[in-house]
């Protein structure tokens, strides 16, 4: 048996014992456990997403509701479906969808050090295209009503088509409806919609696709502000003989607008169709039954779609983590970037190693990786080197009932060229 | 021919609304001098007050409008006593800056506790059945609307005129010390009027919330509302009435006839075209005091 000496000071005297190996062994061992304890694990990689968040100014509700199903989801992919080797952090700065508070929450979310962001709207993805192309940082982006965004292709990735796409798809379903009821004669498509980037997003692209594609189309009528009468916008629609009346903006002014033809006796005479945001429980309710019939083209699949897995999720995310059911159009929108941002991490994390994701290797993801399955919220999302458009595929909804049902699903539409 | 009466028609419903939100502005600028920046907010407010009572409360129609409008006269009173009377003999621009503050915080706070919706729907008080004459069609709603304005800015004309409490805050208004020495309590007059305009805002939320629901945009309509003041003179209940009505009309004839032209939405600028036009010649407005100050 082995013997050491180890020698020790006391009291200015130096003292010398012998002890066994065996104790330097238990010692050396106890000393490996506490640094085993002790020591730093080895942590997953911290991915930081930055959310524009849109959740005050004139588009609060809508961004309250995108954010609580964005987080949500992600909520649900670290509890049942994690990321290997990485742990997702979700940074929020209110942008209130004013131009103005865009750039300074980009500047914080770069020293944060974030891989990928999401923009709230059309306003945030103008304000800052120019700026995450230079910074490389790939954003989804609910900004459909700003081409340049994609044309070239930058590192905004749009999570529905552009807005004239959403015309194209209202016109190529009613021509359709046109067609098989034996009329011959050209169909007068007619906007009325919102004086705002976002309503006038359907006209310079949208327009001549629907002459082209046999339309005669009626001068547009804009309004401003929060309307509170529609009369004349219609009467000009009546006047000239409309037959489909468009529209690109949101529910309050969509149920204005079904209100007024209602009094004015055109819900019979033209049919009313609106984009996305024109399709939700709260149009119903404040149109009430001049709602019945009316289009809406969005991107997304109905509330009522219960056997749809997508929808499904929804629903479960909704009772699992905020207690009820409650029907909110933007809310399954929010879920909608927060699967496509999920899944390119998880294949960024899967092709590179979890350590390498980045904002380059998550940009590298979205823009190689095969299709991604929406579950049937929307079509398939695929992205590539030269295409910032996720999809070709749209859906019409009806109101019948009160409800919000499938009207026709999968559309396909032309992509309009910006 | 229908497309202009109707216009005019919507234009007139549309102005009186215009005018009911001025009436409040006015009527704290009569007694206070301040103009009132939060007109907007405290109707938004009123919107929401009459929503949470109704729907949230589940209280009967009739019951929950009583029961805002007590909160919005309640609300008026809080504004007057904790925040404008604690700046009394302050600058007038510090009063003002309060009430875009005020406005600020109403927004805030309106978020805060019922932001999680975009629209609040009232239950069915007023339905929207249409309304026809002279080749015009207007909603029930509409008529409600125009009607009750066009009784509220009566009976504030009378109170004005003929009502002591009207009398004393017109005399407040002119001189606050020789109103004080005339046994006037200007503390209750300031506290009258801020409730009074309060209540104002509170039915011009319940009537613009019975036809648009009741959201966070709703005090959007102050904007048009701050140039019908100006264009009738600050001081005049009756010049907010026409002041209101022309600029409506003129939104909606310019949107009518204006927009294919301009190939834009025109209505927005209209009432401040209007504006500057008027107070260019006339820069008391169409109805305000010509102040003269002896030097």
């Amino acid at each position: 048996m082995a013997f050491r000496l180890l020698t020790i000071k006391q009291g200015g005297r130096v003292m010398k014992r012998r002890i066994s190996s065996r104790l330097v062994l238990v010692l050396v061992a106890v000393g490996f456990f506490f640094l085993a304890v002790t020591a730093p694990v080895v942590l997953a990689k911290e991915v930081k997403l930055g959310v524009f968040g849109d959740v005050t100014g004139p588009i609060a509700f809508t961004g309250q509701q995108f954010y609580k199903g964005y987080t949500d989801y992600f909520k649900w992919v670290e509890k049942y479906n994690p990321i290997p080797g990485t742990t997702i952090k979700i940074l929020m700065e209110d942008t209130g969808y004013d131009p103005k508070r865009y750039l300074p929450v980009l500047k914080k979310f770069v020293e944060e050090d974030i891989s990928a962001g999401y923009i709230m709207g059309t306003m945030g993805t103008m304000t800052m295209e120019k700026e995450l192309r230079e910074l490389k940082i790939p954003c989804v982006s609910e900004g459909s009503g700003y081409p340049p965004a994609i044309n070239p292709p930058g590192y905004v990735f749009l999570l529905r088509p552009l807005y004239p796409d959403f015309l194209a798809t209202a016109g190529i379903y009613f021509m359709e409806q046109w067609k098989k009821a034996g009329k011959t004669e050209k169909p007068k498509l007619i906007e009325i919609t919102w004086d705002t980037p976002y309503g006038r997003g359907c006209i310079d692209q949208g327009e001549p696709w629907a002459k082209a594609y046999g339309y005669e189309v009626l001068p547009y009528q804009l309004f401003s502000g929060q309307p509170n009468d529609l009369s004349t916008q219609l009467l000009k629609a009546k006047n000239l003989k409309a037959d489909l009346v468009y529209s690109n903006h949101l529910e309050g002014h969509q149920a204005v607008l079904l209100k007024d033809a209602a009094r004015l006796d055109l819900l019979d005479k033209m049919q009313f169709c609106g984009g996305s945001e024109c399709r939700g429980a709260e149009i119903i309710k404040l149109a009430g039954k001049a709602t019945e019939g009316a289009w809406s083209v969005s991107h997304f699949a109905d509330w009522t779609e219960t056997q749809n897995k997508g929808i499904q999720l929804c629903m479960n995310l909704q009772k699992e983590f905020r207690g009820v059911l409650d029907y909110q159009t933007q809310y399954v929108m929010g879920v909608i970037p927060a699967i496509i941002t999920a899944e390119a991490i998880r294949y960024a994390a899967k092709t590179f190693g979890p350590e390498k994701v980045s904002k380059e290797t998550i940009y590298q993801a979205l823009t190689t990786m095969p299709e991604i399955d929406m579950l049937g919220i929307t079509a398939n999302v695929k992205f590539s080197p030269t295409e910032r458009r996720p999809y070709k595929h749209m859906n019409v909804s009806k109101c019948v009932n009160g409800q919000w049902v499938k009207e026709k699903y999968q559309i396909e539409v032309p992509w309009l060229k910006p | 021919m229908q497309e202009l009466l109707q216009s005019i028609a919507s234009g007139i419903v549309v102005g009186s609304l215009y005018s009911l939100v001025g009436v409040g502005i006015v009527v704290i600028y009569k007694s206070t001098h301040v103009f009132n920046f939060a007109q907007g907010g405290l109707l938004m407010l009123g919107g929401y007050l009459a929503w949470c009572f109704m729907e949230q409360g589940g209280m009967p129609i009739w019951l929950g409008l009583i029961c805002g409008l007590g909160a919005a006269v309640a609300i008026g009173g809080l504004i007057e006593r904790f925040g404008m009377r604690r700046l009394v003999g302050q600058p007038i621009l510090s009063l003002i800056i309060v009430t875009l503050a005020l406005e600020a915080l109403i927004g805030g706070s309106v978020t805060l506790f019922w932001g999680d919706r975009e629209y609040n729907v009232f239950p069915e008080f007023i339905p929207p059945q249409p309304v026809k004459f002279l080749g015009v069609v207007l909603s029930l709603q509409h008529m409600i609307i125009f009607a009750s304005t066009i009784c509220v800015i009566i009976l504030f004309v009378l109170f004005f005129s003929y009502s002591k409490w009207g009398l004393d805050m017109r005399a407040v208004a002119e001189d606050h010390q020789a109103a004080m020495c005339m046994g006037i309590s200007t503390k209750i007059v300031f506290m009258m009027a801020w409730m009074i305009s309060t209540v104002l805002a509170y039915i011009g939320g319940v009537l613009l919330g019975s036809v648009n629901g009741v959201s966070t945009t709703l005090n959007h309509i102050a904007g048009n509302c701050f140039p019908v003041v100006l264009l009738g003179g600050l001081e005049s209940i009756p010049g907010v009435l026409i002041a209101g009505l022309i600029v409506g009309v003129l939104e909606y004839l310019s949107g009518q006839y204006l927009d294919p032209i301009v190939g834009a939405s025109t209505r927005e600028i209209v009432p401040y075209i209007i504006l500057i036009l008027v107070l260019i010649i006339r820069p008391h407005g169409l109805f305000g005091l010509k102040r003269i100050e002896r030097i």
